[in-house]
């Protein structure tokens, strides 16, 4: 069963209705796909009086995907790529026969998440680790 | 809809003992390297497993990645210089090459029409062939009873069970 929708543009969405057949998206299964949970940014220091502190600057929600091998041939790895490199990326969650809105996400940055199950070739997988672009 | 009921196993579970290994070796027309090797009368102790590589998910089931093969083949020929052994596995054997482990009654292709042993407690015959990138073995010598065993180790990776030939 899918769970999750991947999609990147190059500009941003004017309308984050889901669309079936949008172009750079794929629909995937995952063998993980959390829930939506809160991350917090804080401020925290300590005062000349040694009281410490700490400020909450924003929340957001982070959520983690992995897709694995089962999933992953060669027009997907690509698309994978263009996705972790693409200026504006998207994800949409299938959810009671439904798929959600648009939520536009931010990946981190770096090298590309990939690692390959038992060092086999033949079995890559990608970890993605999301954060909403909107806190909350 | 395609329905396979399979029933009536009661007098029809066929008898195949690991009878033969097969390597088929092409590199390139003509290269001294292109070989088919057969090796007959395997221990009894041989032994073949097919295992799958999964990966659990978060919904609590698996998912089938692929399927590792490994086979463990014991041979009794110990007259090793006489066999060439090492030349064959050390140097013929060096590149990629096919494997067929021969069961029962089936016969490993051969050339020149080589007539193999009798097939003994065997009422059928089945061959599982694998050709792929990723095949390789191991050679160990072992001591038992009163003599010395070679053991070849074998060790293979497909994505698809159907990249497993079974004839």
């Amino acid at each position: 069963m899918k769970e999750i929708a991947l999609r990147f543009n190059d500009t941003k969405l004017t309308d984050l209705i889901f669309v079936e057949n949008a172009s750079n998206q794929i629909t995937f299964e995952t063998v993980k796909c959390t829930d939506p949970v809160v991350s917090t940014t804080e401020e925290s220091g300590v005062l000349l009086n040694g009281r410490k502190f700490n400020h909450l600057l924003y929340m957001h929600r982070d959520i983690e995907v992995v897709i694995s091998s089962d999933e992953i041939d060669n027009d997907v790895f690509e698309f994978l790529q263009s996705f972790w490199v693409a200026r504006f990326k998207y994800i949409s969650f299938y959810k009671d026969s439904t798929w959600g809105n648009y939520v536009q996400i931010m990946t981190e940055s770096g090298k590309f998440p990939l690692t390959y199950i038992e060092d086999i070739k033949d079995l890559p997988e990608v970890s993605f680790n999301l954060s909403y672009a909107n806190p909350i | 809809m395609i329905e396979i009921i399979l029933k009536d196993f009661a007098n029809e579970v066929a008898l195949l003992p690991i009878r033969a290994v097969e390597f088929y070796s092409l590199v390139e027309w003509g290269d001294p390297y292109d070989a088919n090797i057969v090796i007959h009368n395997l221990e009894a102790e041989s032994s073949f497993n097919i295992t799958a590589v999964t990966r659990n998910t978060h919904l609590g089931t698996i998912k089938r990645l692929g399927y590792k093969f490994e086979a463990t083949l014991y041979i009794p020929y110990n007259n090793l210089a006489e066999n060439s052994f090492d030349y064959i596995f050390e140097e013929v054997l060096k590149g990629r090459y096919t494997l067929s482990i021969i069961l029962g009654t089936a016969r490993a292709w051969t050339q020149n029409g080589y007539e193999p042993p009798v097939a003994i407690n065997s009422t059928s015959g089945m061959k599982i062939s694998i050709s792929n990138y990723a095949l390789n073995h191991t050679i160990e010598i072992e001591s038992v009873e009163f003599r010395p065993r070679v053991v070849i180790k074998l060790f293979g990776f497909v994505k698809k069970l159907n990249e497993i030939f079974v004839l």
